[in-house]
Order: structure tokens, then C-alpha cells, then sequence
């Protein structure tokens, strides 16, 4: 049974930019998403987080909250007052709703987590004093608290030193060793290469799913 | 030392006005951390401006009264602050493009209004407030006002933060998009609120000063919203006993006691200041000598 499937998708925002013929994931599959600048891969994740409608065709994917969405650096603001650890833990909100508190079962997985992620010494400094890679394992710890059983990631590992990609790296193995789906934005073959079993590319308009990951492709 | 507030408790207006202005900082203050927080502290100033024709419309209609033009400016502000909101994820065009076309249309509305049909006295009344003058009916709204902020933060919070750090995270609910609105609504009703003690122009700046403030200084949240409500209400109360003994005009030496205050945080606060760190640093490496013998 595919957990994700993308059949004559079309997106773009007031034109189509991409079309997809057929794609799918099933649980535990993890695909590397290659493609030059401007060639539709931040449409696409755009549409799969329902920022913006598909053109047409069809698509079927886990409803939103069993969707976590890692978007790139940028979009964060990190002066806001809030802990690293409470950071981790508002993971939990999508379940627990807006009022209702966290219990220690809540906190337990957090703990864990801070520790995958080699945070639980920084757990109660304030998100501006972390490291860039600091602060990129912090948000994937976010999102794996939430249990995603379909997990999108913007270009997770640009600009991170080597300890903090391999940290991330195994955390994601991780958890689509435990039935979670990974597409994953990058442009680092051999990442692409030793990280993903499977390789989607994006061409002129078109998604190819059965691309190699050869360096040219991801030369972009 | 306590004889200086001896005003506040010799006379009902003063004690009146001390009450309205705490209620309105337990309210704005809140809400002005918000804004700071989310960048969005001009946006507050525009909205200052889009409430301007309502608030005239009720005074042209009713005269000076509290409730005629609350509700006016109430709805001219949301109207601004709603339209804004939905023509930009309509149109995919900057908000601060759309806010700053709406409210200066607003603003130029409102002015014309007052113009052609009223005198420059109920301008300078509009603009600058009456704290001394606090009214029945004004002291209700702020106390309804208070309410309606602290509840809707209550029950906001979460998406509020969420949305102000990683605003994407959101982008599959529609958590985000009704913080963001609740937050601009929040922030008309506050400064509808703070038009009769502080006045259109200033009711602003009881928001954005307390916390502005309060980021030289905290890291927490919590400790964020009690510093910007308390510096508020410290502030308010200088500002009505400098009018009190001196006659000065209320709410502007209000928010001068604040900005002198965010000037120092400015240059020695412990966080982002200009000398704060270098002062500190300095410090450390120049122990005193009692602690040395």
C-alpha cells in the first residue's frame, strides 16, 4: 500500500512549472529530490504542504498532521524567547491542541530525543545562543517528536559542519526504519548517494523517478 | 517618600485614571510583545492611523462619546486589518505595501473628515488623549478590552509562538493565519482602547515600548510579559503625577519616561545594547579591591 502517491500532478503557481506522471512512496522509503534552481522542487513541497493548490491530477498523502515539514533555514526567526527544550517539546502541540498541559509522558520522548541529537546539554539555553548546525538538529528533533509518518525536508544539511549532517543523517534512517517516508531536498551526491535509496530528479518540467544519483544530475 | 502619591489618594479622578491606565498596560503590553517579537511593531503605528476615520465618523455622529467612537474606530481598524491580511493571500503581494496603501488612504479619510466638519480642538483631542478625564464608560471598555486580549492570548499562545518562530510550520492548518488575524484585532481593539486615556497617535506606543524594553533585558517569555506590563504600569503612573504636580500632558510624558528608559536598555541592557557586553566585559577584568582583600 503506497503511503504517498502523485499521479499526473501537476504544480506551479499560476502556470505549471512541473508535471509528474506517476510517483509514489511507500512507508520506510527514503527519496533524495534533485534539481537545478527554479526547476520546481519548492513548488512542489509547497503543494505537498498545501501552501498552494495542485494545477490538477491526483494526489494522496497522510493527512497534515501526520505530515512534518522541515523548510529551509531561512524561514525561522530564532530570537524568540522559548528554550530548546520547550522548542522540542511543542512537537507535541499538534496532538495535544492548544490547551491542553504536557505530561511526563510528553516529556520523556523530548529527553530522548535532545539526546539523539546531542542537545540535552544545551536544553535549557534559549534558541539564539545555538550554532547554526545546533539549531538545524534542534528543528529536525522538533519534528520528530511529532511521530510524522511522511517527513519533507528542505535542503536539511546546507551549510552544516560534517558532525551535525552525520547526526541528522542517522536520525533520519532512523525513523524511516520505523515506517516513516522521507523526500528529502539536496544537493549533496553523496549524500544523495549513501543516505537514500532512491532518487527522484527534476528536468525540464518533468519528474524523473528513476534517476541514478550521478553527479551531474546533482551538479545544480 | 509615599506623600508623592498622595494624589491618587486624595482625589477619584486620579485614582480612576491610575486604574484605567494599569488595566490598559495589563492589556497592551501583552499584546505589544507580540508585535515586537513577530517584527511587526509598525504595523501597529499604520493601524494607529487606519482607526482614525471611524473614530471621526463616531465623533461626527455622537459627539464625544467613548462608545460611539471605540466602535467606529473598532471598525474601520478591523476592516483595514482584515482586508490587509486577505488581499495579501489573495495576491501574493508584500503586506507592508498593502497595509501602508490601506491606512494612509484610511488616515487621509479620517483627516478630511474631521476637517471639513469639525474643529482642530477634537483633532489634538483625537491625536493625544484624556487619561485625567477617564470616563464610566471608557474605564468599561478598557476592562472589557483587558478580557478579550488576555483570553484570546490564553487560548493563542501556542500557534502564536509556533507561527512567530517557524512560521511554515503551520502551513497545514489554519492555526497560523488565525493567530496572525486574531493578533492584528488584538491590536486594533488595544489601541481603540487606549484612544481616550492616551490618544490615536500614542496609544501605540504604551505596546511597543514596554516591550522593546524588555528585549535588552530577557530571554524568557514569561519574564518578557511581566517586565513590559510592569514597566508599563510604572511608567503610567509617573506620567500622571508629572501631570498631576507639573501639568504636563499625560500620556506623551508617559511614553517619555519609557523612551528614556529604552534609551539606557539601548546602550546598557544585557542583551543587543551598544555598551551593555564591553561594560560588563570590563568589569570582570577590573575586580574591586574590597573583593580581592
Amino acid at each position: 500500500m503506497n503511503l504517498v502517491e502523485l499521479k499526473q500532478l501537476s504544480v506551479g503557481y499560476d502556470q505549471p512549472l512541473l508535471y509528474i506522471e506517476q510517483a509514489w512512496l511507500k512507508p520506510g522509503d527514503r527519496v533524495a529530490l534533485t534539481g537545478a534552481n527554479g526547476s520546481g522542487k519548492s513548488t512542489l513541497f509547497n503543494t505537498l504542504t498545501g501552501r498552494i493548490p495542485a494545477l490538477g491530477g491526483h494526489l494522496q498523502q497522510p493527512p497534515a498532521n501526520d505530515i512534518g515539514y522541515l523548510p529551509q533555514q531561512s524561514e525561522q526567526d530564532r530570537d524568540f524567547p522559548i528554550s530548546v527544550f520547550e522548542w522540542v517539546l511543542s512537537g507535541h502541540w499538534h496532538r495535544r491542541g492548544l490547551f491542553a498541559a504536557f505530561n511526563r509522558r510528553d516529556q520523556a520522548p523530548v529527553q530522548q530525543m535532545l539526546q539523539r541529537f546531542e542537545l540535552l546539554s544545551l536544553s535549557q539555553r534559549p534558541l539564539a545562543q545555538l550554532s547554526g548546525g545546533q539549531w538545524q538538529r534542534a528543528r529536525l528533533a522538533r519534528l520528530l517528536v511529532q511521530q510524522p509518518r511522511w517527513l519533507l525536508l528542505d535542503e536539511p544539511f546546507n551549510n552544516l559542519d560534517e558532525h551535525s549532517q552525520t547526526v541528522m543523517m542517522a536520525a533520519i534512517q532512523e525513523a524511516s526504519q520505523a515506517g516513516t517516508a522521507v523526500l528529502c531536498v539536496l544537493h549533496n551526491r553523496t549524500l544523495a548517494a549513501s543516505g537514500f535509496e532512491r532518487h527522484w530528479h527534476i528536468e525540464q518540467g518533468q519528474l524523473d523517478t528513476s534517476a541514478a544519483p550521478r553527479a551531474e544530475l546533482l551538479h545544480v | 517618600m509615599f506623600d508623592v502619591l498622595e494624589p491618587f489618594v486624595e482625589f477619584a479622578f486620579m485614582r480612576r485614571a491610575l486604574f484605567g491606565c494599569w488595566l490598559l498596560c495589563l492589556s497592551s503590553a501583552p499584546v505589544g510583545v507580540f508585535m515586537v517579537l513577530r517584527r511587526i511593531s509598525l504595523t501597529g503605528d499604520a493601524l494607529s492611523h487606519a482607526i482614525l476615520p471611524g473614530v471621526s465618523a463616531g465623533y461626527l455622529l455622537a459627539g464625544y462619546s467613548v462608545v460611539a467612537m471605540a466602535s467606529g474606530g473598532l471598525v474601520a481598524g478591523a476592516l483595514v486589518a482584515l482586508i490587509t491580511a486577505w488581499s495579501s493571500r489573495r495576491t501574493r503581494a508584500p503586506k507592508d505595501r498593502n497595509l501602508a496603501a490601506f491606512y494612509l488612504t484610511s488616515l487621509a479619510l479620517g483627516v478630511f473628515m474631521v476637517s471639513i466638519y469639525g474643529s482642530s480642538v477634537d483633532l489634538m483631542h483625537l491625536l493625544f488623549g484624556a487619561a485625567l478625564g477617564m470616563t464610566d464608560a471608557a474605564l468599561i471598555w478598557i476592562a472589557g478590552t483587558a478580557t478579550i486580549t488576555l483570553w484570546t492570548l490564553l487560548l493563542l499562545i501556542r500557534p502564536l509562538v509556533l507561527d512567530s518562530v517557524d512560521s511554515a510550520c503551520l502551513q497545514h492548518g489554519r492555526l497560523g493565519n488565525l493567530a496572525e488575524t486574531s493578533l492584528m484585532l488584538l491590536i486594533v481593539l488595544n489601541l481603540v482602547a487606549g484612544l481616550h486615556a492616551m490618544g490615536s497617535l500614542m496609544a501605540v506606543g504604551l505596546m511597543i515600548l514596554p516591550a522593546t524594553i524588555a528585549s535588552h533585558w530577557c530571554q524568557r517569555l514569561e519574564s518578557y510579559l511581566l517586565s513590559a506590563i510592569l514597566l508599563g504600569a510604572a511608567a503610567c503612573t509617573l506620567g500622571l503625577l508629572g501631570s498631576f504636580y507639573a501639568d504636563w500632558p499625560t500620556s506623551p510624558t508617559i511614553l517619555l519616561c519609557l523612551g528614556s528608559v529604552f534609551l539606557f536598555s539601548q546602550l546598557f541592557g544585557r542583551h543587543r545594547s551598544l555598551l551593555g557586553n564591553r561594560l560588563r566585559a570590563w568589569l570582570r577584568s577590573h575586580p574591586s579591591k574590597e573583593i580581592h582583600s
